[in-house]
């Protein structure tokens, strides 16, 4: 029933008629309707609720959609007072009680605020009209929302994958420096070691040149001995004492 | 790029406006539901979130359809298969959701009192949400903790059963929109509509 008011009177107003012409023929539409379909308590008390809100606009009055409820119950009761034992009709009733009592006051304290805070959200201009916690939202959402048009350019453009291109070769660049400076310390470190055992190889060359020496100094001895040669010592002991 | 992040959050917020009204007529009708129809519908307020919006374009394509097919016909005929498609698959949504398991159980009718309490509380919500006062917060806060205290006593019926078993009870009842007639012997219940 809303929806077909709807679309009457938006017809009406494209077709650039009156308002009082545009809410009669809602008006007539809506009672066309009510007479075709089957008059039962939901199509009784949407007709009576939109044609109520209808008659109101054409006094320049809002009328909140409980207070049009209320006033087509009271109708309806009036008219037939047993409708309040009707199921259909209580629970017609209490969902209209539910939706406009509970869940369109909550939503307009919770959520619609969110809601109007997104209109013109570009322009800063506006934030003044908007309450501080709307402000704070339309701030925190031209962020997110200049944070992604701005990565998103990028990527559109491909300075995304430049600038990636451009950290990669930055990243490898400094990690290039840092193996040479690894090398490099290895390399010196090689060295030293290197040095060390060259250095170590030396003395060991030297202990075992010395042991050969020694070595072949016996090896001469046994073989004087083996001969029966004595040299004269520099004692002059003859030999006997072996040097 | 940019005006994607303002409307993905008007969509985000149509849909928890969607959800609060249908979470709101899901508790609220809770009591009447289990008084007339014997019987709690948990997956109700996800189907009504894809209903909805279903609703909410098969009714305008209905008279433009209608509106279309009286001025010109070949346009009627044009725009009366994908509006067929939208009821179709409307009528194969609801039923899908109504068979799944435990979406849905049966429950006896509460007690007049904690109606009662149900509704007193709803009134208070209701008055509290229209005439906001700030020193008056604790009787917000109970009847929101009454209100749905007592739906969970209504959905859960910690009470002893009212009904012998093996006795056979019979529900007859005239919603406006067809009628529905229950049958329940012992622990079979037969429905007709």
């Amino acid at each position: 029933m809303g929806a077909l008011a709807f679309l009457v009177y938006w017809i009406g107003r494209k077709l650039r008629l009156s308002r009082v012409l545009a809410a009669v023929i809602l008006l007539g539409t809506l009672l066309a309707y009510v007479a075709v379909v089957e008059q039962r308590a939901p199509v009784l008390r949407a007709g009576l609720m939109a044609g109520i809100v209808v008659l109101a606009s054409l006094f320049y009055r809002r009328l909140e959609v409980l207070n049009s409820a209320g006033l087509a119950g009271v109708i309806l009761l009036v008219a037939k007072p047993q409708k309040l034992l009707d199921t259909s009709f209580q629970f017609s009733f209490l969902a209209i009680g539910c939706i406009a009592g509970i869940a369109v006051p909550w939503l307009e304290r919770h959520v619609q605020p969110y809601v109007r805070a997104l209109e013109g959200w570009r322009d800063v201009t506006r934030d003044g009209a908007f309450s501080a916690r709307q402000v704070q939202f339309r701030m925190d959402l031209r962020d997110v929302a200049h944070g992604l048009g701005a990565w998103s350019g990028k990527v559109a453009s491909g300075e995304w994958r430049e600038e990636g291109r451009k950290k990669k070769n930055e990243t490898q660049r400094r990690s290039g420096r840092r193996e040479e400076k690894i090398r490099t310390r290895r390399a010196k470190r090689k060295a030293k070691i290197e040095n060390r055992k060259w250095k170590m190889g030396r003395a060991e060359g030297h202990r075992k040149t010395r042991g050969r020496a020694a070595r072949l100094r016996r090896r001469a001895l046994q073989t004087r001995e083996e001969d029966g040669w004595k040299s004269a010592c520099r004692r002059g002991c003859g030999g006997d004492c072996g040097e | 790029m940019e005006e994607c992040v303002p409307t993905g959050l008007r969509w985000g917020l149509r849909g928890v406006e969607l959800a609060v009204v249908s979470a709101v007529l899901q508790v609220g009708m809770l009591p009447m539901m289990a008084k007339d129809f014997h019987r709690v519908t948990l997956q109700g307020p996800v189907v009504n979130l894809l209903a909805v919006p279903m609703t909410g374009v098969i009714v305008p394509l209905g008279f433009l359809t209608l509106a279309s097919a009286m001025v010109w016909a070949p346009v009627g005929r044009l725009l009366a298969p994908p509006l067929g498609w939208l009821v179709a698959l409307q009528g194969h949504l609801v039923p899908w959701f109504a068979g799944m398991g435990h979406g849905s159980y049966r429950i006896p009718g509460p007690p007049w009192w904690l109606m009662a309490v149900f509704f007193v509380c709803g009134v208070i919500l209701a008055a509290f949400l229209r005439f906001e006062n700030t020193k008056w917060r604790w009787l917000w806060w109970s009847a929101i903790g009454g209100g749905l205290t007592a739906a969970a006593v209504i959905a859960m019926y910690p009470f002893p059963a009212r009904v012998v078993r093996g006795d056979l009870e019979v529900d007859v009842l005239d919603v406006g929109q067809g009628g529905f007639d229950s049958g329940d012997f012992a622990e079979r219940e037969h429905s007709a509509d």
